[in-house]
């Protein structure tokens, strides 16, 4: 199996987001997070130009600006605002998440083929899809602040985009469009959880929340 | 090609040790010493009286004395240089190669022991430690170049088309398993005084004279070895990278070991010691590498 | 062709060999007690005669019909290429532990009848031959249960002491299950053959998965591969060495035997799925070994760690060699089972060895913990050297034996890599390749610890520094095998054709001499070369300026004591901790004064780690057990001598209704 460009720019998204499992600063994996958004973009615009489409080049540029400057933007702000810095991880230490992470891609390249083959000839976009909504579910499971799971949360959502892309004719460009800009409130609105955790708890650390049981 | 093998041995190794201490020091924007300084040490060593401890027995003796034929052997061996092979069949096999320099790991680390010195214990514990996590990086991520080549045998590896983008992968995993496996920045500072925090040079703190002398030079070679086996996997990272022969090749291939050799430097004067439990995490990234390029290999498959 | 013999000179030797090892058996049982060794020569001379008989009759197989028979069975011997390699390694390795026995016994005479433990020694012999050449499975499982009661007799010979006393009795339970399961699978794969002969057993696929299944894990438990290994470790020190050396280095082997006779080389139960499997299980049990040897402080104990470890690597070759042949691939088919015979060989002469070492140590210095030893290279430096050689060798440093099979296993990961059906088993052979590479540098973390806090640095207590050299027949034996570490690993084209023999059925071309591309014995002498030429230099440059000696480097404090040497605590913890989780390991300090920050009176440090698998696995399955069958047995044993005739007397009816029915 030969990779193409665009699967090599998605893989790169992929390998950036195993990486951010592995990191314990918050504004690196929201800059992780920027540049992850960003290569997907040029992957969407680069498959836009190779299927004559543009309105996939529109949506790269929808993607780029929203979701890889906005939001991570806007969460750089929010960590700013709240002095998160760190985040430690609960469940796995960084470096042993990392290496996990890297098992999944590897998983991802292995289920991929028995999903719904992806007509479009990346074969392997397919892997990296499952392998950026695996990070992201092992971000949301091994960290400890509100904040990293709702980053977890955008790594999923760029897999099931990269998911989306795969298929030959993708999702009609409104349904696309709508999803990013759900994403968009979605984001405002967890930013507003997480600083109403922050003001009634003093912390956002979700491994505290189990306190609140009885 | 006997000459080539001669400056190989001879030559290069204690030039590349002294170019890194040049570039280390210019980078510090001291003058340094020449580069022909190892040269200039190794020779004093060698005319200076060694004292050995009272409590050594054979195995600190020998121990040197192995270390340097099996690094000599693994530097004849691998072909780090880019210069041709004699043939020696399969004996350039880079599992080969990775136990020779094992086998001179372990005989250096019963040496650290054998002076009842808690440096040499301490020393040989970490060496151990680290090593242990470098072994698998470097088997798999060569393991990975070696697919494509369809051989275990370094020769056969440095002359096959490979995918750039492993060639990239395995080249910096390389690397950062050669910093850790030498005792460079940011693993180990080679140029430490407090034992508490050595670990190469507390294995080597009993040895002098004659024996500091070979100790020194088979480190020179190993360093050789490591450092160049990573310039050579980089340099097929280049696109389009052409497979040359010959005397183009030799010098290409030297020019990107000290190319590599000054990375180094410039790593040794930017980057500050990692604490020592936090070398587990830095070599995993060349471990994650090592599998990156590993998954990738088996797809090309 | 069961029905009559097939005469050869391995017949013959073996035959030769077989009553040797019973009259020793007979003489240490009536050997006067100033004669207490006398059964040492015909246990040697029958060691000999099966070496004999291992390397007479070339290719060809060979049957001996005993004139006895069990049920349906006949007692029938195989001699053949792969029990060949057996016999060959219970000859050598028994060899050297005859010679070594007589000095090493002599530190328990007191304790310990020596011609009891002779016969025990012979049986032990005599039941491991039996093992590899049963034809059938009734003949297999008569000399396996010897085999056993022998070994658990050797275990238990220094019985005054408790701890020995329950490892003895680990070890017995311990087998009796394993037993119950190789029973049970006998049994099954009788009723689906019809037959006893291992050559009648024809099955495949999914019908041999369940006999084979069972008969694994029974295999399993003698071999100590993981989870069934707990036994191991407990009952290897337990035992005087050269019986360590027996079984570590032998007995374990057999099982391997077994796998490679039913699972592998003539299809007996050839179920593919046991492939994986076995890859599964010696992964996971190599690296638990070696990882658990590491924690260890008794040398022996130690030792039987890494015995886990290395059954791990010889049980993913047989795992290797079945997969190779389930995808149809004769070069990974050829090169695993290859391996894991060659490896079997191989730790069985270093294991064997490095046991041998211990028992010296044990015997001169009275204790096996390596904390209050050291500085010995200096009072047994024969035993010394040979110890550096086994532990390079078991560590598989070129040029030695553990390497050269070590790189062969290396090269079947890099066919699998190749050749793989799927991505995910070519990613999976690579990731071996580095599981292979990870287990050797923790090995060597190990043996490092071993060799450099028993033999060198300074001794740590007053028996380490009155130590002596063993006796010349206890040197001998363990020189002999060190030089055959080196043969083993410098002659490996030799061996070559043996080994082609026993995996390529005859017709079919060997794969092997392809695979073997290193010229290690070409290599290590111009090593050899050039080290006497910088030797010779040295002594040059050292006439002109001779060494001094003085202390150790002390940071001008004044003379320094053996305590201030680097602990095997202190040289494993790096590792430990790295592996914590593994363990459980966890590092308590107390310190304890009146000025504790500056000036502290005591300070302790106490590193544990919680057997889990122990207690949260195995205690708990027992005591379900233990209270199941507590309450059974509770109604059963009545106390009423009538309940009891009852009992009898239905057994004896169901036994007549069994046989009028059959």
């Amino acid at each position: 199996m030969h990779l193409s460009t665009q699967e090599y720019i998605a893989g790169t998204a992929a390998v950036l987001a195993v990486w951010m499992c592995g990191l314990t600063q918050v504004r690196l994996a929201l800059r992780g997070l920027a540049a992850q958004t960003a290569l997907l973009a040029v992957a969407t615009a680069a498959l836009g130009l190779e299927r004559h489409a543009p309105y996939e080049l529109l949506l790269a540029a929808v993607v780029l600006v929203v979701k890889a400057g906005a939001i991570p933007a806007y969460l750089a702000w929010a960590a700013g605002r709240l002095d998160i810095r760190r985040d430690a991880g609960a469940l796995l230490s960084p470096t042993l998440s990392m290496l996990a992470g890297l098992g999944l891609l590897a998983t991802g390249f292995f289920l991929a083929p028995r999903f719904a083959t992806p007509a479009s000839g990346h074969a392997g976009m397919a892997g990296m899809a499952l392998a950026l909504v695996f990070s992201g579910m092992l971000l949301m499971l091994t960290r400890r602040l509100a904040l990293s799971q709702l980053i977890g949360f955008l790594v999923m959502e760029n897999g099931i985009f990269l998911y989306s892309l795969t298929q030959t004719a993708g999702m009609p460009m409104i349904v696309e469009m709508g999803v990013v800009f759900d994403v968009l409130v979605g984001v405002l609105v967890a930013g507003l959880v997480i600083f109403r955790l922050n003001r009634s708890f003093e912390h956002i650390d979700v491994t505290q929340l189990r306190g609140l049981r009885n | 090609m006997i000459l080539q093998l001669m400056v190989n041995a001879l030559v290069v190794p204690l030039l590349l040790m002294g170019v890194i201490r040049k570039a280390k020091a210019l980078m510090q924007t001291r003058r340094g010493a020449p580069v022909w300084q190892p040269f200039y040490d190794i020779a004093r060593l060698l005319k200076k009286g060694e004292t050995i401890s009272e409590k050594a027995g054979w195995v600190f003796v020998w121990a040197p004395r192995i270390g340097l034929v099996v690094a000599l052997a693994a530097a004849i061996l691998a072909p780090w240089s880019g210069a041709p092979l004699p043939p020696f069949g399969g004996a350039t096999n880079y599992l080969l190669v990775l136990y020779l320099m094992a086998l001179a790991r372990f005989v250096a680390m019963l040496a650290a022991m054998d002076t009842g010195s808690a440096f040499g214990g301490l020393g040989a514990s970490r060496d151990a430690t680290i090593s242990l996590l470098v072994e698998p990086v470097m088997v798999i991520g060569l393991g990975a170049l070696a697919l494509a080549a369809g051989s275990t045998d370094l020769s056969v590896i440095y002359s096959a088309p490979v995918n750039p983008v492993v060639a990239a992968l395995v080249g910096v995993t390389l690397l950062i398993a050669a910093l850790a496996e030498l005792s460079r920045m940011p693993v180990d500072d080679p140029t430490t005084h407090l034992e508490l925090t050595m670990v190469h040079e507390a294995m080597i703190l009993e040895n002098s004279g004659r024996n500091l002398a070979l100790t020194e030079y088979a480190a020179a070679l190993r360093t050789c070895v490591l450092l160049g086996l990573a310039a050579q996997t980089l340099l097929r990272a280049a696109p389009g990278f052409p497979l040359l022969s010959g005397g183009a090749r030799y010098a290409v291939g030297l020019a990107a070991l000290f190319a590599v050799g000054g990375l180094v430097a410039v790593a040794e004067g930017v980057l500050v010691r990692l604490k020592w439990r936090g070398i587990p995490s830095f070599l995993a990234y060349s471990a994650g590498l090592s599998l990156l390029a590993a998954l990738l290999a088996v797809l090309k498959g | 062709m069961l029905d009559s013999n097939v005469w050869g000179g391995s017949a013959l030797w073996g035959g030769a060999a077989l009553c040797a090892w019973l009259a020793a058996a007979f003489v240490g049982l009536i050997a006067p007690r100033p004669r207490r060794h006398l059964a040492a020569i015909p246990c040697a001379v029958g060691c000999l005669l099966l070496a004999a008989s291992a390397f007479a009759g070339g290719g060809q197989p060979e049957y001996l019909r005993l004139p006895l028979a069990l049920g349906d069975a006949p007692f029938t011997l195989l001699f053949d290429p792969l029990s060949r390699w057996f016999l060959a390694i219970i000859g050598a390795v028994g060899l050297a532990a005859v010679v070594f026995s007589p000095g090493y016994l002599e530190h328990l005479r007191e304790r310990v009848p020596v011609g009891f433990v002779w016969s025990a020694m012979a049986l032990l012999l005599l039941s491991m031959a039996g093992v590899v050449l049963a034809a059938n499975a009734i003949v297999f499982l008569v000399a396996w249960e010897a085999m056993a009661l022998s070994s658990f007799a050797l275990v238990a010979t220094d019985h005054t002491q408790r701890e020995i006393q329950r490892a003895a009795l680990i070890y017995l339970g311990a087998t009796r299950v394993g037993t119950a399961f190789l029973m049970a699978g006998f049994l099954w794969a009788h009723l689906l053959t019809g037959t006893w002969d291992f050559s009648g057993w024809n099955l495949h696929g999914a019908a041999a998965l369940g006999p084979a299944l069972l008969i694994l894990v029974g295999l399993a438990t003698k071999a100590g591969c993981w989870p069934f290994h707990l036994w191991l470790p407990i009952a290897h020190p337990a035992a005087p060495a050269p019986v360590s050396a027996l079984m570590s280095g032998v007995m374990i082997k057999t099982a391997i035997y077994a796998m490679a006779r039913l699972f592998v080389l003539d299809g007996h139960l050839a179920a593919p799925a046991l492939g994986p499997i076995l890859i599964a299980l010696g992964t996971v049990s190599a690296l638990w070994g070696v990882l658990f040897a590491l924690l260890q402080h008794d040398l022996k104990r130690l030792l039987a760690y890494h015995s886990v470890e290395n059954i791990g690597i010889i049980l993913t070759a047989v795992g290797l060699a079945i997969v190779g042949r389930s995808w149809g691939l004769p070069a990974l088919y050829q090169l695993g089972l290859a391996v894991a015979l060659f490896h079997t060989l191989n730790h069985a002469v270093f294991k064997s060895l490095l046991f041998l070492g211990a028992g010296v140590v044990d015997a001169r210095t009275h204790t096996r913990d390596i904390e209050r030893l050291g500085g010995l290279i200096h009072r047994m430096p024969a035993t010394a050297a040979a110890f550096i050689v086994g532990s390079a060798a078991i560590c598989a440093l070129p040029p030695l034996n553990g390497f050269a099979s070590e790189w062969l296993l290396y090269q079947g990961f890099f066919q699998m890599a190749r050749t793989g059906p799927t991505v995910g088993e070519r990613l999976c052979a690579l990731l071996l390749m580095g599981w292979l590479a990870l287990i050797g540098g923790l090995a060597i973390a190990c043996f490092v610890k071993a060799v450099g806090v028993t033999f060198l640095g300074s001794p740590r207590s007053r028996a380490a520094e009155k130590a002596t050299e063993g006796t010349r027949g206890m040197v001998a034996a363990q020189i002999g095998l060190a030089f055959a570490c080196g043969a083993l690993g410098l002659g490996v084209p030799l061996l070559i054709a043996p080994l082609s023999c026993i995996v390529a059925s005859p017709g079919e071309p060997s794969l092997l001499a392809a695979a073997w591309t290193l010229p290690t014995a070409l290599l290590t002498l111009a090593m050899m070369g050039a080290l006497a030429i910088l030797t010779l230099a040295m002594a040059r440059l050292a006439r002109k300026n001779p060494a001094r000696r003085f202390t150790t480097w002390d940071c001008g404090f004044g003379p320094l004591s053996a305590r201030t040497q680097y602990t095997a605590t202190s040289f494993a913890q790096p590792t430990l901790r790295l592996f914590g989780a593994v363990y459980r390991y966890s590092i308590a300090i107390e310190v304890g004064g009146r000025n504790r920050r500056y000036f502290p009176d005591s300070v302790d440090v106490r590193a544990t780690h919680e057997p889990y698998l122990e207690t949260r696995v195995y205690a708990p399955v027992l005591r379900s057990i233990e209270r199941g069958a507590g309450a059974f047995l509770m109604r059963l044993q009545a106390g009423s001598i009538h309940q009891y005739l009852l009992h009898v007397a239905l057994v004896l009816a169901l036994l007549l209704w069994l046989g009028v029915r059959g």
